[in-house]
């Protein structure tokens, strides 16, 4: 129940970035490019142990086999607010196409975030730079297939160059944000 | 900062750049203006690269109706009928750019002028794509000698 509540607030505070995204004038000329910065809640959430179950399980074993778990179960509320935050933000501040396009390109982030965190070389930074680039690629593709050329594919230099720019930020400010997370989660407890 | 970390940025640079390289070797010049509609080309126009004067632009509009959609070229700013989806592009010598809209998000027209081979303005709402087509698609000898 405690999870709920944090899932929520969690919640509320990515649609928030979302809107504060939607308000700030970030235009290069060239469609697609975008902070994220609601990716960075989803990246907190990937690697989120301020739950009061992670740390409860993290004490009890540290085998390794407890850290899976709450990987996974990181994984799976990571997908299921963004899920939550693309549809509502969808509806809140623009429309269905956006919804479409937010979702195909959060659908790829995520895998590749997913991929990378699960390989374990990567930092919160080369993470964040695969959801980043895989953002753009993805909504890339979804483009192409929707008009029907592959006229789209003159941004994709750009779009790499803006997806590792905005993704290495992001996960700067994340590695920077998870001891705050983890401060949180044990005064709770 | 992990070693991985540092070598996936300078992966992806590098992609970038080779892909920019690329792109830019491609195509030179964009001489040929080509709008689709749906994947569908729709109009293609011979551009005079040499005419870089913005004093005398001509428009494009595409209405979007439900009967189907339809494209008109003027020499002046066209009078934009009520109520009907529609893009307004115009084009200055070799120099083309989204005009107005009346899509949601403004991305095309908020897109900057493009005149290069392989550049495009996409409407995705509208699925109209205006691309700049080089030279040298048809006639590559012609596009080197020049």
């Amino acid at each position: 129940m405690r999870r709920t509540v944090e899932l929520g607030f969690l919640l509320a505070l990515a649609l928030i970035l979302s809107y504060v995204e939607s308000l700030i004038p970030f235009s290069f000329g060239i469609p697609g490019i975008k902070l994220g910065l609601p990716n960075l809640i989803v990246l907190l959430l990937l690697y989120d142990t301020s739950g009061v179950e992670n740390i409860l399980a993290e004490h009890e074993d540290r085998s390794g086999v407890a850290k899976e778990k709450a990987f996974s179960r990181g994984a799976r509320e990571a997908l299921m607010v963004n899920a939550l935050r693309i549809v509502l933000s969808g509806f809140l501040f623009s429309n269905l196409y956006t919804i479409l396009y937010a979702l195909s390109g959060a659908a790829f982030s995520f895998l590749a975030m997913l991929m990378g965190k699960k390989c374990g070389r990567f930092s919160m930074i080369g993470v964040s730079v695969l959801g980043g680039v895989f953002h753009n690629i993805g909504q890339m593709i979804v483009a192409m297939l929707v008009v029907e050329t592959f006229a789209v594919s003159y941004y994709a230099p750009f779009l790499i160059v803006a997806g590792t720019a905005t993704g290495a930020l992001l996960g700067i400010a994340g590695m920077e944000l998870v001891p705050y997370l983890h401060k949180m989660g044990r005064k709770g407890k | 900062m992990t070693r991985a970390d540092a070598a996936l940025i300078g992966v992806f640079l590098l992609a970038a750049a080779v892909l920019a390289v690329w792109f830019a070797f491609g195509s030179k010049e964009g001489r040929t203006l080509r709008i689709s509609y749906d994947g569908e080309v729709i109009v293609t126009e011979a551009l005079d690269a040499n005419v870089r004067s913005k004093s005398s632009p001509v428009y494009y509009l595409f209405l979007f109706e439900e009967s189907g959609t339809t494209w008109e070229r003027f020499e002046t700013y066209p009078e934009i009928p009520d109520g009907v989806p529609y893009n307004l592009l115009s084009v200055s010598g070799s120099e083309v750019s989204m005009e107005a809209a009346d899509c949601r998000d403004q991305i095309c027209v908020r897109h900057r002028p493009v005149s290069a081979g392989g550049e495009s303005i996409i409407c995705l709402p509208h699925r109209l794509v205006v691309e700049m087509a080089g030279g040298t698609d048809e006639a590559p000898l012609d596009g080197m000698v020049k």
